[in-house]
């Protein structure tokens, strides 16, 4: 392997050396400018999801949650598995509770303590 | 090229008001000798005009990474030298040609192309090299063609000295009798 054939037979087109350290450069700012920009959308997309996210859970499932637990308490009672008792127990007042329905109730009657006239009595 | 040792170098691109002056003396240091190494493995020249600028775009982007422990023409060497062969490797992968087509289209080329200058000697000598295994060629070129110790190749391909050593000797015997059997009567 004589040294003579280590001559190198590659060459390149003119000014290809010149023009490769600018050309390189520009190229370098596009692909920063790139993953600055792909940095930047890909922190929207996740804070506008976040956003969304949050939103949602705060609106939809109280809405969800009630309208369910209304089905529920309507089928208890419908089904005769909760009876009037029951249901009032289950408030915080019961007390209040009942005195609040025999006034919506009763409102047509006089509830007073005195006696009622013996002659409007009929058996 | 602009005498800037590694040190100095490395401090122009640390800097950020000197990095983009860091990046181009980068490149005017070692471009003619990284091209040199990538086009002698790929031989077409826009192939080796792609494969040198991943391989610099490449180094700009993990430049933070070199450790100091090589010399910045080795790490750089080691860039352009996996560029190279995945670059073929890819070649290789193409769906509808198979590999024979990319040699078939190296060894036109030698013969055809306006960046080849070279005698018949010397054209006949690279087609014969071009029949080396990838590897093989690589090692070959490194140590003939740029005259690199085997310790620096060792670093730039990370395989020891003893197989380098193993690899040029069965790449220099396969490419004798190669050429003597092209010329029988001069032994």
């Amino acid at each position: 392997m004589k040294k003579t054939t280590r001559h190198h037979i590659y060459t390149v087109p003119d000014g290809y050396f010149d023009n490769l350290p600018d050309l390189l450069i520009q190229k370098k700012k596009v692909k920063d400018r790139q993953a600055f920009v792909y940095r930047m959308a890909a922190a929207a997309v996740f804070t506008v999801g976040l956003v969304l996210f949050g939103v949602k859970m705060s609106f939809v499932p109280e809405y969800a949650f009630q309208a369910e637990i209304d089905q529920e308490v309507e089928f208890y009672i419908n089904s005769g598995y909760w009876g009037a008792e029951d249901v009032i127990s289950f408030s915080d007042n019961p007390d209040e509770l009942l005195d609040r329905i025999i006034a919506e109730e009763w409102s047509g009657y006089d509830l007073s303590e005195e006696p009622l006239p013996l002659d409007d009595l009929e058996y | 090229m602009i005498p800037t040792s590694d040190t100095e170098l490395l401090e122009l691109i640390r800097n950020p008001s000197t990095r983009e002056q860091g990046f181009r003396v980068l490149v005017e240091n070692y471009q003619v000798r990284v091209y040199s190494i990538i086009r002698k493995m790929v031989i077409i020249h826009d192939d080796a005009d792609d494969v040198l600028q991943n391989t610099f775009i490449k180094a700009f982007k993990n430049i933070h990474r070199f450790k100091g422990d090589s010399s910045l023409f080795t790490w750089l060497y080691r860039i352009a030298t996996n560029e190279s062969l995945n670059f073929l490797e890819k070649k290789k992968r193409h769906l509808f040609f198979p590999l024979e087509d990319h040699q078939k289209t190296m060894e036109e080329h030698l013969e055809s192309s306006p960046y080849i200058a070279g005698d018949e000697i010397e054209k006949t000598l690279q087609k014969i090299i071009l029949t080396l295994p990838e590897k093989q060629r690589l090692v070959f070129n490194l140590k003939y063609y740029e005259d690199l110790s085997y310790e620096e190749i060792s670093q730039i391909t990370d395989t020891s000295i003893g197989a380098l050593k193993a690899s040029y000797h069965h790449a220099v015997k396969k490419i004798e009798s190669a050429v003597k059997s092209m010329n029988p009567h001069n032994d």
